[in-house]
């Protein structure tokens, strides 16, 4: 099975905690880290990817020192390196411009505003999951439970 | 009778009108308030002001307004002395002890005067006395204008003062309640985990006032470090054991093994402890943060003394999200006092770093960098704010200080759309100054402020 990681970045250790513990329950089958800066995320990033495991979901804040979070998805989009990867911006200060590039050119999944509700956090993350999985061919039996069950039938029937 | 001489300056003209007409005619005293025309009323004299000063008013509205006013060798009467209605369109008043000298439509006619020729004469003279009327009413408006912008930044001011009190009273008695009931849900948790064992207090006690936790790399290191020594241990397992142990233990086996026999139970613990330190950190933040909007909006902002350090700590906390993104170097001398609001200060200092951190970030300057430096000068207290955005250009640099000038272009901001005359204002209340300079990749603010040793 392989081993896939769901990174959260997000410079205020109270709100990443928030975050970490808000997805916490999908951590029986996925790795989940956090980061307290997208430099830090980039780095952890990329050790994963070096040892052959896989990254399916970025949630990062927009507002933080240095590199900021659309910038950061940005970069992570433009590599290459993740091709199926999927991307949430989850922020409470965004500007307009800032989330016209987060969409155009980070190309994210999914904004979400703070404070968000656990209950929508959890059934996106799962939701997105579910896609990265399929799109990468991976065996979706093995995370069955965790697995976004419309979004599933929908794919399996158009692969019939 | 002829009038001498066709074209002539304007000088020369009024001197022969003068000579002419009005030497040898009847002369009028005034006292200060006494009326020479009523407004409405007909009127068959021309008069030449030869002494004080009068002025020309309407009623509007049961107000007085004032339309024009008039000197030493200038005309009154003009309008209805010559038009055709023959009233006065103004109520004129003298306005101190007037000497005019006037001549009538009556003694026109016996003068036997080529009355065109005449009229052609004063030609000059009626437009020259329009023109001036004109410029009178340029300049009232003018002042009325300038007084109506005030009113309007002031009023945007009060409105805000009003607005962020009443928000942050009720903020404030949000965040109370908050706060009150994390303390008492903290010690009721305190007796319910007592029966546990005094390890799973402690633990509490110890997560919930903990200064600084480990960093997310840290922790990643220690879990990392458990896997390897600890075959047996699962991954969520080396997570939970690198919260509840310190470093120290993580390396001790036997301390490692024993927590494993009640890892969730004290997992538990120690999360309860870590979101009430975490719920006591947001609350605290929230409350600082409304005591600074609050002190911003201060609406009685009586002087007292203040030291300038803790003014620019208390405006770096409130413009702390826009400057999140860029380098801040401080240099503050403590001790440093003046006379002076409050509120004044740190809103003069959150003008200026917000429009260095907004300028930076429009034109995407590259490491964008903001410095901050108070320090003392002949007796002066000096206050610089420097940036390495993009500058100002040189003609641009009066014009930033009035009101309406502003280079931002939409988007999120928390403002007053007033900026650096906020600034210039502020500052000069407090008998200081404000100095630009700027060329790309520095702009330097510099505020002075006289010292006051209390």
């Amino acid at each position: 099975m392989d081993k896939i990681y769901i990174i959260c970045v997000d410079d205020q250790p109270e709100v990443l905690n928030s975050v970490l513990e808000d997805i916490g329950s999908l951590e029986e089958k996925f790795f989940i880290e956090g980061c307290e800066s997208a430099e830090e995320a980039e780095e952890l990033m990329q050790e994963i990817d070096a040892k052959g495991n896989l990254v399916g979901l970025v949630i990062s804040d927009h507002v933080m020192p240095n590199k900021n979070g659309v910038e950061f998805l940005t970069d992570v989009k433009e590599s290459d390196m993740y091709p199926n990867l999927k991307k949430i911006l989850l922020t409470g200060l965004a500007t307009h411009e800032d989330t016209i590039r987060a969409i155009n050119k980070a190309e994210i999944d999914y904004y979400f505003a703070k404070p968000w509700e656990k209950h929508d956090l959890l059934l996106k993350v799962k939701h997105l999951m579910t896609a990265f999985i399929l799109d990468t061919g991976l065996d979706y039996q093995d995370y069955m439970i965790y697995m976004d069950q419309q979004l599933l039938y929908r794919r399996l029937k158009e692969r019939v | 009778m002829t009038i001498n001489g066709t074209y002539q300056s304007k000088e020369s003209l009024f001197n022969r009108i003068k000579e002419q007409f009005f030497s040898n005619t009847e002369v009028l005293n005034l006292k200060k308030g006494d009326v020479l025309l009523h407004e409405g009323k007909s009127n068959d004299r021309l008069f030449l002001v030869l002494q004080g000063s009068l002025k020309g008013v309407i009623k509007h509205n049961d107000e007085s307004i004032e339309l024009f006013h008039c000197e030493k060798d200038m005309f009154v009467g003009v309008y209805s002395f010559f038009s055709d209605s023959g009233n006065s369109y103004t109520t004129v008043i003298a306005q101190e002890p007037t000497k005019l000298a006037f001549i009538s439509k009556g003694q026109l006619k016996e003068l036997d005067l080529d009355l065109v020729e005449f009229h052609e004469c004063f030609l000059p003279i009626i437009v020259n006395e329009l023109h001036h009327r004109q410029q009178d009413a340029q300049r009232y408006y003018e002042i009325k204008e300038g007084a109506l912008k005030k009113l309007v930044v002031q009023e945007k001011l009060a409105a805000l003062g009003q607005l962020s009190a009443g928000l942050a009273h009720e903020l404030n008695n949000a965040v109370a309640v908050l706060n009150q009931k994390i303390e008492s849900f903290n010690s009721r948790l305190e007796v319910t985990l007592k029966s546990k064992g005094d390890q799973y207090i402690e633990l509490l006690q110890k997560t919930s006032t903990q200064h600084s936790f480990e960093s997310s790399k840290e922790k990643r290191q220690q879990v990392g470090y458990l896997l390897k020594q600890h075959k047996s241990i699962t991954r969520p397992q080396a997570k939970k054991l690198a919260c509840i142990l310190s470093d120290e233990q993580i390396k001790d086996k036997t301390i490692v093994q024993n927590t494993l026999g009640q890892i969730d139970a004290l997992f538990e613990a120690w999360s309860f402890g870590r979101d009430l330190h975490d719920m006591k950190v947001a609350t605290d933040h929230a409350s600082h943060i409304i005591s600074s909007v609050k002190t911003l909006a201060a609406p009685n902002r009586d002087k007292e003394m203040v030291d300038i350090k803790f003014t620019i700590l208390k405006a770096l906390t409130l413009v702390q999200h826009q400057i999140k993104n860029l380098d801040l170097v401080t240099s503050l001398e403590l001790g440093l006092e003046t006379l002076a609001g409050e509120g004044d200060l740190v809103q003069v200092w959150v003008n200026l770093i917000k429009n260095a951190a907004e300028a930076m970030t429009n034109a995407g300057t590259k490491d964008p960098r903001i410095e901050v430096n108070l320090t003392s000068e002949n007796n002066q207290i000096v206050v610089t704010v420097r940036d390495n955005g993009p500058g100002i250009p040189q003609e641009k640099q009066k014009s930033i200080f009035a009101p309406d000038y502003t280079t931002k272009k939409g988007g999120l901001t928390f403002g007053l759309g007033l900026g650096l005359s906020i600034v210039e204002n502020l500052v000069h209340k407090y008998d200081g100054t404000v100095d630009l300079s700027s060329v790309p990749g520095q702009t330097n603010f510099t505020i002075k402020l006289p010292i006051n040793h209390g």
